[in-house]
Order: structure tokens, then sequence, then C-alpha cells
């Protein structure tokens, strides 16, 4: 217990620490003090002396990019952990029922047919959800297979297909205007962040994050056969249903802000689960906090390093193969 | 408790073919592997769903072809205890446990200090399933059965993948259940000793049907039954409770309606109920009362029935004062003496064949 409640301090020290460094880098930077200035103003407790573009800068340039950072990061790992302890297995993501297939179909759809920035994420969002929905439906109806591996290999096999239809879409798209632009959405960046998109995809990731909560211990006999857990008296099935409900709407209102950014949603609840086992009313708390500060400090680093943006997704998958390569070979069967 | 089966389902090669009735205590499911035990016990607790037939429990219904009752496995309230019972992992056996309590319909029967203290599990409560050997497992397993609350819990095998001084061990716990707790339990098994043991009522399966069903001494000592209840292990169960200790010759007096027998090394007291299993193979026959013999129990009965059989040897059943014992003799010997059903015998049974795994608590 003693080691799970330092790990809770340290992310939240580093959380706080690095959304104070996010304020502060950038092409405009802006002071510590500058900072504290600002937060004493907005709270009421000192007079706004800052000069007005300072003021823009933090809440209306770096803000909601801050905020989508650590939406996006928690939304994707506590997605995550969910899949990983429903699936029983520490090498699944988010994206395995193709909710992140669906939703690129649907944006890519969206771009294809030059419907403006908001269909986009509203496609996306809707893509992600029917998706999963399609696969979970057929799925379920895999009579006589052990009904996870049913779920994985139709999300695998309906995922190529989406696959197929995107790439379709790629290959008719206009190459100079609606290309680019599908490119750019496929590879994820949080740089185009409006604060109405938060207010649209907040509520959505919170209502995943709702049952996940709720049934956080009947998470954990997910991890006993099948069998045993019904006989036990847990409804396996309906449980399942509602995890994976909650994890697609967590996963899509987070791609629908943000786009594809791969391996957190993969790397990150395994990295938590090393340092506070396999509870899941102890991980996902502690996966969500190290998703939304991991997600923070890549797309700090992407827009800081380099004359131009780097794409998040590229930044993820660099830190993350060697990362989770690492991890893996370092761990032993988790369940 | 009243537990009725009746179950019809086509399972690949066999057909699941079964019926039986119990009156609660421990009804055992005993047959060779494949005969259809476990697909019974699934049944039972809703993990297969039969094609025809009526389960029920208490009058309820669980399951009713006819009627169109399929009751959700989550909802039955039935216990379940696998061959190898999987315990969460990363948490201790008391959180285990504790996730049994969880789904116990209110404060449930039996408290937590009792399983506890009921399964020998105080000193492993902060321990972790992977400190634990195969049989500490098996219990906590069985306690986290039964601090859900079942109305009725089934055991597959449990003892299956336990050595033998585990097995003995966990039996005994199974006895205290059984007889402090009041669980009813469905127990699968292959092995007559734990049947013996255990059980109050027998249900013989073979190729995937209930052959016969009824009270564990009355089935056992049943003639047509004999090829399916093991030639070499079976034999007549009988009641009896222990009259006299001689702790010096480790010899104890078990009195029985039919008389007394002597055995070795019987672990109970004085005026307690045990059960005994009497192999045939261990009973010998005589004409006449035998003089100068070191069996200490000859039994003088009436020859009830012979059994068929063309091998060498021939099952025969003796009448011991109401008492019925089973004897396996040679074709030549009841040749030899003219054995035939209304002819008194003595039934001689050498004390020491009578081993700790043919006694155990009635």
């Amino acid at each position: 217990m003693r080691r799970a409640t330092l790990a809770y301090v340290l992310a939240l020290a580093a959380l706080a620490a690095l959304t104070a460094l996010a304020f502060a880098v950038g092409r405009y930077p802006v002071s510590l003090g500058e900072l504290a200035t600002l937060l004493a103003a907005k709270l009421g407790a000192a007079h706004d002396t800052l000069a007005p573009n300072v003021e823009s800068v933090v809440m209306q340039v770096r803000g909601p990019r801050v905020l989508a950072a650590l939406l996006v990061g928690a939304a994707l790992a506590a997605a995550g952990t969910a899949y990983q302890g429903m699936f029983r297995n520490p090498l699944v993501s988010p994206d395995i029922l193709g909710v992140s297939t669906g939703a690129a179909l649907g944006a890519v759809g969206a771009i294809f047919l030059s419907l403006g920035v908001f269909a986009t994420q509203l496609f996306a969002f809707g893509g992600g959800l029917a998706a999963v929905g399609l696969v979970y439906w057929i799925g379920s109806r895999m009579r006589g297979h052990e009904p996870m591996l049913a779920l994985v290999l139709t999300g695998v096999v309906i995922g190529t297909l989406l696959g197929s239809a995107i790439a379709l879409l790629k290959y008719l798209a206009d190459p100079y205007n609606q290309l680019p632009a599908i490119t750019f959405w496929l590879l994820g960046s949080l740089s185009t962040t409006a604060p109405q998109d938060l207010a649209v995809a907040a509520p959505f990731a919170l209502a995943g994050l709702a049952p996940m909560l709720l049934l956080r211990w009947r998470m954990n006999l997910l991890a006993l056969p099948d069998d045993e857990a019904r006989a036990l008296g847990v409804d396996t099935r309906r449980l399942r249903s509602v995890v994976v409900a909650a994890a697609t709407l967590m996963t899509a209102a987070a791609v629908a802000v943000s786009g594809i950014i791969g391996w957190v949603g993969l790397l990150i609840p395994h990295a938590a689960r090393l340092v506070v086992g396999p509870d899941f009313g102890r991980l996902l708390p502690l996966s969500m906090l190290i998703g939304a500060a991991f997600l923070l400090a890549v797309d700090t680093l992407c827009r800081t390093i380099a004359p131009i943006e780097i794409p998040p997704g590229v930044l993820t998958a660099l830190i993350g193969t060697p990362f989770f390569l690492w991890l893996f070979a370092l761990s032993r069967r988790g369940w | 408790m009243k537990l009725e089966v009746s179950v019809g389902k086509r399972l690949g090669a066999f057909t699941l073919e079964a019926a039986f009735a119990s009156d609660g205590g421990v009804t055992a499911l005993f047959g060779r592997s494949g005969s259809g035990k476990t697909s019974v016990l699934n049944a039972i607790a809703g993990l297969l769903h039969p094609e025809r037939g009526r389960i029920a429990l208490d009058g309820e219904p669980l399951f009713d072809a006819a009627a169109g009752v399929d009751v959700a496995v989550h909802r039955r309230r039935i216990g379940y205890v696998f061959q190898e019972g999987r315990l969460l992992p990363h948490i201790t056996v008391r959180q285990n446990l504790l996730y049994g309590r969880r789904f116990a319909h209110g404060d449930g029967a039996v408290s937590l200090e009792k399983v506890i203290e009921l399964l020998g599990l105080a000193s492993l409560l902060e321990r972790r399933p992977h400190d634990l050997s195969g049989g500490e497992k098996q219990r906590v397993a069985i306690g986290r059965a039964l601090l859900a609350d079942p109305r009725l819990l089934l055991m597959d095998e449990p003892l299956a993948a336990l050595d033998a001084p585990r097995k003995s061990e966990i039996l005994y716990y199974i006895e205290r259940l059984r007889d402090e707790v009041r669980v009813p339990i469905v127990y699968v098994s292959h092995s007559l000793d734990e049947v013996v043991r255990i059980a109050d009522t027998i249900v013989v399966m073979s190729e995937g049907r209930a052959l016969d069903s009824g009270p564990l001494n009355e089935t056992m000592a049943r003639m047509e039954l004999r090829p399916y209840l093991g030639r070499f292990e079976g034999g007549a169960v009988i009641e009896a409770h222990v009259g006299e200790q001689d702790l010096e010759m480790g010899l104890a007096r078990l009195d029985f309606a039919g008389g007394a027998l002597y055995a070795p090394d019987v672990d109970a007291l004085v005026g307690e109920r045990v059960r005994v299993r009497i192999r045939a193979r261990d009973v010998s026959l005589a004409t006449v009362r035998p003089e100068a013999i070191s069996m200490l129990n000859v039994l003088p009965g009436t020859l009830k029935a012979l059994g068929e059989g063309a091998g060498a040897s021939i099952d025969v059943q003796i009448d011991v004062a109401g008492t019925l014992l089973l004897a396996r003799v040679t074709r030549k010997s009841v040749a030899a003496l003219g054995l035939a059903p209304g002819r008194p015998v003595y039934a001689l049974v050498k004390a020491v064949a009578i081993d700790r795994h043919s006694v155990g608590w009635a």
C-alpha cells in the first residue's frame, strides 16, 4: 500500500510540474512568475498586471492544448487499462476492437467529403463507436468459441477491412488538399484543439470513466476463468459489454479530439501495473495520471524540440517501442 | 434441501441422460472419466444447457425445458469448486475470501470467522495464493464459494490435483462442512475412497447415464451395480458407532446392527458414528465357524444372493442381521462349499484390511 501511495504522490507531482512547464515553454516563453501572477489573478487573489498577450497565450493558445493532452492521455490510458484487464493480456491496446480504425475511417470520410472540422470530429467519434458496435455484434454471435478470442479476431478482421476502406479513400482523395489533411489527421495532433472541442469530448470521456470506477472490483474477477467468475455470481457477459462500451466511449472521444495517437493505451497501463500490481481500483487512477503526464510531456516536446511540429504519434512510437520492449523483457507473467 | 435433476443432451459421441434426486447432505456423482459426471454438474450450475429435462432446487426450477426456464448462472446462487480452483493472485487469502462475501445475499449464512475456523485458514489469511500449496488453495476456494452463501455447493473432483496426504486433509474439511454448516454438496469423483468417506447419496454414472442412485450404504451393497462400483475397491458400506477404543492394541470395536467389527487405527472417539467400507475382496466365507484363526471379524449371516459372471471369481451378498455385506470369492469355492442363497455362512474380515481410507465419520 505504501508503494501505491508513493506512486500516486510522485505521479501527481510530475503532472503538476509538467503542466506548469507546458504553459511556460514554447515560441512565446512565459515565466513561472508570470504564470503564478496569472493564476493568482484568475483566483481573484491579486491584481492582473500582465501584458495582455501573456494572458492570451496562456488562456487561448496553450490552455486548450494542455487540457486536451491531459484529457486524451488519461482517457487512452484508462481505456487501455480496462481492456488489458478484460482480455487478461498486457499486449492489448484500446484499438483492439477497431475503435481507432473506425474513427479514422469516419474522419477520412469527412475530409474526403470536405465537411469541415466539426463534422470531421463528429464522424470520427461516430465511426469509432460504429466500428466497435459492429465488431461486438458479430463477435458475440460467434457461438462455440471462447468469447474474448472471438471478439479479438473479429476486431482484427473488421479492422483490416476498415483499413482498406481508408486506403481507398486516400487513393481517391485530391492529392493537394485532402491527402495532406488526411495524413495529418491520421498522425494525430493536438495543435488545432479549440476550447469547444474539449467541452464536447470531456462529458463523453467522463461518461465512460464512471462505469469503470463503479465496476472496479468486479473487473478484478475477470482474471478468473469465465466459468468460475460466473459461478461466483458475476454476469461476465454484461460486465464485458459495459467495459467495451465505456472504453470505446472514452477512446472515441479522445481520438475525435486528437486523431490517432498510438502507444499511450498500450504502454501506460503496462507500466502502471508494474508499479501497483493488477488490482483495478488502484491501477486505474495511477494509469490515468501517468497517461495524462506522458501525453502532455510528448506534446510539449513535439512543439518545442524542432522548428516544425512533430506529430505526437511519431514521438510516442519512438519512445514507446524501446520502452515497451524493455518493460516486457523485465516483467513476468502478470495475470 | 431437495435437489431434483433430470437432464438429457447429446454430447458428441454419447448422450447424457441422467435423473436423480437428493435430500441434502453430500451427493456423490460417481463413475469413470468420461461417464458424464461433470456434464451433470455443469448442467446444475447452468454452464451447460440440456436439451430436455428439469432441474429444481427446493421445488424452484432452475431449468425446465418444457416451461422454457433457464436461470442464468450468476443468478442460481450455486457455489462451484473446480478441480484446480483459481484464486486472484495479487491479493491475500483474506481478500480472496472477501470477494466471495460480496456476492452473498443479505448477511449470508456463514460468517467469515466461521469459514476461517471451519477450513483452518487462520494462519493463511495474510498470505498470497502463490505461497499456498494445492490443498491450501483448494481450501480457500471452498471458503470463497461458501461465503457467497450458496444454496448448493458443487465440487468437481476437488482433490484430483492433490497428493494423497492432501486429499485426506481436504476430505476432513469437507466432512466438517457437511456436518457443521450442513450446506448441501454435489460432489463429482471417480475415487471410491472419497465417495465412501463423505457421501450420503450416491449416483452411479456410466456412459452418460445415471444407472442408479440412492443412500450410500444401500446402493453400495446392490449386486447389479457391482461392475460399476469398482471390482477391486468396491464393497459394502456399513454405518456403525465406536463401542470401544483399545489404545494399547490400537484397535477399535465398531458396533453395528449385525454385530461388532474390529478395525485398527480408527480416528474417532467412543460413541462417535463412523462409516466403514468393507471391500468385497477382503471378505472370505466359511460354512462353519472357524477356530484358531487370526481373523478377528467372524460375522454370522445368511447368503442372500449369488452374482453372475464367467470369470474366476463371483460376488456374493450376505445378510448379517439386516446389514448387507459383499464378498468376492472364486467360483471354485462356491462349488466346493455348495454356496447357494438361503445358506447360513460366516463372513470373515481381516481387521487389518479395514484401513484408514475405509473409515470416515458418518
